[in-house]
């Protein structure tokens, strides 16, 4: 029951997270800059497959529930509730913690990560200060 | 009220470079800085080719070599569990930039295709290079150093910066005028404050990393010969992090991990973790610290400009931070001093930040790919990587293979070094040819114009670079030549009061690697103009490089 809980708190996150993307792109200058500076697919799941990814393409980016065949950037995460914990802390580190301590693994290009750790920075700043 | 030519503020290593440079063209400085001495904690471990190119210039080279690595000392990269082991890999001999200083230093004037820098890196802690630079500096009647020094607010206006400073330990106030000032205040600049210059990236995309500095004689057993690798990359289950020695004939270490100690993490264990071995130490000092990706959106205005941290932070994957900024004291300095003695231009000082502004950005998103790259260096690691079994050994050969493959970025990168080109700059004649190919890791000489000139030697085994004019412009002719065309060159320079060497060079070796017949090279050895005939208007060429 608490995996399909914490299954169901990740896909909601990640579908948060695709609006919150969209919303930014409406009121940051640096974040449209930012949607042509490269072209990714970028996977968020569990080894069991929840999760989803993030194309971003021809100057925009939407989301797709489900596995990407080959992401440029994938974390699997081994619990959904680790994935969600990590995602929701303020701390950016703790992606590299969860790693060292064998939460998830990575694979691709980690440019992708830290082009989606800015995004998420801007997405989630409050209207007024957005850059 | 105190007058100056040059006011800097910050006595860093950019800052002290900056007013060194300014001497060698004849500028006096004073030099404000708010800490009463030089740091005393390692920070930079490397002096790379450029830099080190700039301080031969500056003839500071064999004393800064004198005060770090030894010359016969390994500058090698690892890949490990701990310090003792297992080692994955070890970087030494697969480029030339791994050698010994004197090795390095041996192949680079046996080559003779340009293809090499004047110069090998030397590994060195800034709290040992800062020493050397501010003893140059107390040295030179030149520069006025005032430690204990705080900025407190200045106003420019067309002739000049009135700037009001206060001592620190008295609060005493002190006014100084000068026809320009340099903040080269580091990350926090009050003077890009103060101009109201904000960075165009976003803070902390990596969070808060971790560095202790620990002082060790046991450290160095652990290694052949007691010589401990520059940079020991550490990847195991459970652990991952960076032991560096800036120096293998000091007892100083400092271990980076990639996150702050948690709740139950001691210092201790940390260090142990990252030696894997009992030795005795002494931890010095230890603290949490936020890499950036940053670039100001302008390196100054009018009278007061930037350099160095002020207007770029950098993750230190790469050594680019202080390098970038000593590229960027030696293109500042002749273009003011170039001003103060009349010859210079009015386009030619704000040509400073259309330059270099380019080179930040681009050297930004050098050390963001390597900060990657030695994230995905981690990312074959299974739980089987220190099993005594062919699984264990598969993936400690896997990891050791992205390890070359992608970490020997940091290092290997000549192109990012010694290739960047002014392109576009106002004060450099377009070449007439497209530009040539131009690849981040491998140098391709070339002295399309914009580009720093290649580093050759004579036969006689002068190099070309020591012939160049510090103070001025040097006219490279390759073959012999007496042309009228150039005298009428010199004559119109003596008319503006630009100083003008000319220097013959009749090997073909240097002809082939300097394209052209006439080569036009600045003060900072990057070329200003090239062809096979000097132009028919030596007035117009001349205007243009001295920014008229």
């Amino acid at each position: 029951m608490p995996d399909f809980l914490d299954n169901l708190k990740l896909r909601g996150l990640l579908r948060i997270t695709a609006t919150l993307l969209k919303r930014a792109e409406t009121r940051s200058s640096r974040f449209r800059q930012m949607l042509g500076e490269d072209a990714f697919v970028l996977q968020i799941a569990t080894e069991a497959g929840t999760g989803g990814h993030f194309i971003l393409a021809n100057g925009g980016i939407r989301y797709q529930g489900g596995v990407h065949p080959a992401p440029d950037f994938a974390q699997i995460w081994r619990r959904a509730g680790d994935a969600v914990r990590v995602m929701t802390s303020p701390d950016e580190a703790e992606l590299m913690r969860a790693f060292n301590d064998g939460l998830c693994r990575m694979q691709g290009r980690f440019t992708v990560a830290l082009w989606f750790n800015e995004a998420m920075k801007i997405a989630r700043t409050k209207g007024s200060d957005c850059p | 009220m105190i007058p100056t030519a040059v006011l800097i503020i910050g006595g860093g290593p950019v800052g002290l470079t900056l007013a060194l440079c300014l001497s060698q063209q004849g500028i006096a400085s004073i030099i404000v800085n708010e800490r009463t001495g030089t740091t005393t904690h390692p920070k930079l471990d490397v002096v790379n080719c450029r830099s080190m190119e700039i301080y031969r210039q500056l003839g500071l080279a064999e004393r800064i070599r004198d005060a770090g690595n030894p010359r016969d000392a390994n500058q090698f990269s690892a890949f490990a569990a701990s310090a003792s082991g297992p080692f994955y890999t070890v970087m030494a001999d697969r480029h030339w930039i791994y050698q010994p200083v004197t090795a390095a230093n041996a192949a680079i004037r046996s080559c003779n295709d340009g293809s090499l820098p004047l110069e090998t890196m030397q590994r060195i802690a800034q709290m040992h290079l800062e020493p050397v630079l501010l003893e140059a500096a107390r040295a030179d009647r030149n520069v006025d150093v005032r430690f204990g020094q705080r900025l407190f607010g200045f106003e420019q206006d067309a002739a000049g910066v009135s700037a009001l400073v206060h001592d620190v330990a008295t609060g005493d106030p002190l006014q100084i005028r000068a026809d320009y000032m340099v903040g080269c205040d580091g990350p926090n600049s009050r003077v890009r404050n103060f101009l109201n210059i904000d960075y165009d990236g976003t803070r902390d995309l990596l969070g808060e990393l971790f560095i202790i500095h620990v002082r060790s004689d046991d450290i160095a057993a652990l290694f052949p010969n007691r010589e401990p690798y520059w940079h020991t990359w550490l990847a195991r289950p459970g652990f991952s992090g960076l032991l560096v020695s800036p120096d293998a004939g000091r007892n100083d270490y400092v271990i980076h991990r990639p996150y702050a100690p948690r709740g139950d993490e001691t210092l201790d264990g940390i260090v142990a973790a990252a030696i894997g071995t009992k030795v005795r130490y002494e931890i010095v000092q230890s603290s949490g610290w936020r890499p950036q990706f940053l670039v100001a959106g302008s390196y100054g205005r009018g009278r007061v400009w930037m350099a160095g941290d002020s207007v770029h932070q950098y993750m230190p994957t790469g050594g680019l931070g202080m390098n970038t900024g000593i590229a960027e004291a030696h293109n500042l300095a002749w273009k003011l001093a170039a001003r103060l003695h009349g010859w210079g231009g009015d386009r030619l000082v704000a040509s400073y930040g259309e330059e270099r502004l380019p080179i930040a950005r681009r050297n930004r998103d050098h050390v963001k790919t390597n900060a990657a790259a030695v994230f995905e260096s981690q990312f074959p690691k299974t739980d089987a990587l220190l099993d005594d079994t062919p699984a264990g050994a598969a993936n400690r050969a896997e990891m050791a293979a992205v390890f070359e493959a992608k970490v020997s970025r940091l290092y290997e990168c000549m192109g990012i070094e010694i290739g960047y080109r002014y392109v576009g700059s106002r004060v450099v004649v377009a070449d007439a040819d497209p530009a040539p190919r131009y690849e981040s890791l491998t140098y391709l000489p070339t002295t399309w114009a914009g580009a720093r000139l290649p580093s050759g030697f004579r036969d006689d085994g002068t190099a070309v670079f020591d012939l160049l004019d510090a103070r001025g412009f040097t006219l490279l002719v390759c073959g012999d030549d007496r042309s009228a065309d150039i005298d009428a060159l010199q004559r119109v320079a003596a008319k503006v009061g630009l100083p003008l060497r000319t220097v013959c060079l009749t090997e073909p070796h240097l002809a082939r690697i300097y394209e052209r017949k006439y080569i036009l090279v600045r003060p900072d050895q990057h070329v200003a103009w090239r062809g096979d005939a000097l132009p028919s208007d030596p007035h117009a060429l001349l205007d243009t490089v001295r920014g008229a």
